[in-house]
């Protein structure tokens, strides 16, 4: 879909303060996943969450509603687009999403950050493949 | 570390651009209100090593890139 996009990180993602600048881009011949990346830094695999996790959009957008400073300050703000860090693991069912720290991706403006949804359930280690899907997916 | 006490509806001003703001003590709750510029980020402090952590398990390790399969849905 989108091509590949540089990105200012504002704040910079915690655990790794002193990178600011990013590339996002779709990864190769597959729609559901995007690499995040700082030149001589860390790579990050990004999925959007609504592949997986059908609710969750709406969570997140009624916990910035209900952050009121967020709200006048982004009032004129573009709507951001809306990431989830991934945890890669040996199996797939094991491969884990954080969906308490979702990052924000403002194209326009090129900047992204990484919010966190306070006083929600969301962990930062949620299956991608849990096992119930995978059983009845055969 | 300076300590200081205050009341609830009482404020703290830090650096005269941050205010700290004590609204209301319950029990072994306090309840806090933070005025701060944008560019200053506030954390709970468990919540912000939690993501730290996070974070840093989620760096893909350059070496390793070769032989990770990205998985597909379905």
């Amino acid at each position: 879909m989108t091509a590949k996009i540089t990105l200012q990180m504002d704040p910079p993602l915690l655990g790794f303060e002193e990178i600011n600048t990013y590339i996002l881009t779709p990864v190769e011949d597959n729609p559901y996943f995007f690499w995040l990346e700082a030149e001589d830094g860390p790579k990050f695999l990004l999925t959007k969450p609504e592949y997986f996790f059908p609710d969750y959009l709406q969570q997140v957008k009624s916990f910035c509603m209900s952050n009121r400073a967020k709200k006048e300050e982004h009032a004129a703000e573009e709507e951001p687009d809306v990431y989830v860090i991934i945890t890669l693991a040996d199996k797939m069912e094991e491969i884990t999403a954080n969906l308490l720290a979702p990052l924000f991706v403002y194209r326009q403006k090129r900047q992204a950050a990484q919010i966190v949804l306070y006083d929600s359930d969301f962990t930062t280690r949620h299956l991608l493949f849990p096992p119930a899907e995978h059983r009845s997916c055969g | 570390m300076l300590i200081l006490v205050r009341k609830a509806g009482q404020n703290l001003v830090i650096n005269d651009n941050i205010i700290v703001k004590i609204l209301e003590v319950k029990k072994d709750q306090v309840k806090i209100g933070i005025v701060a510029p944008k560019e200053i980020s506030v954390h709970r402090q468990e919540v912000f090593e939690m993501i730290k952590e996070a974070n840093r398990n989620a760096a893909v390790k350059k070496a390793k890139l070769p032989k990770i399969q990205i998985p597909r849905q379905k």
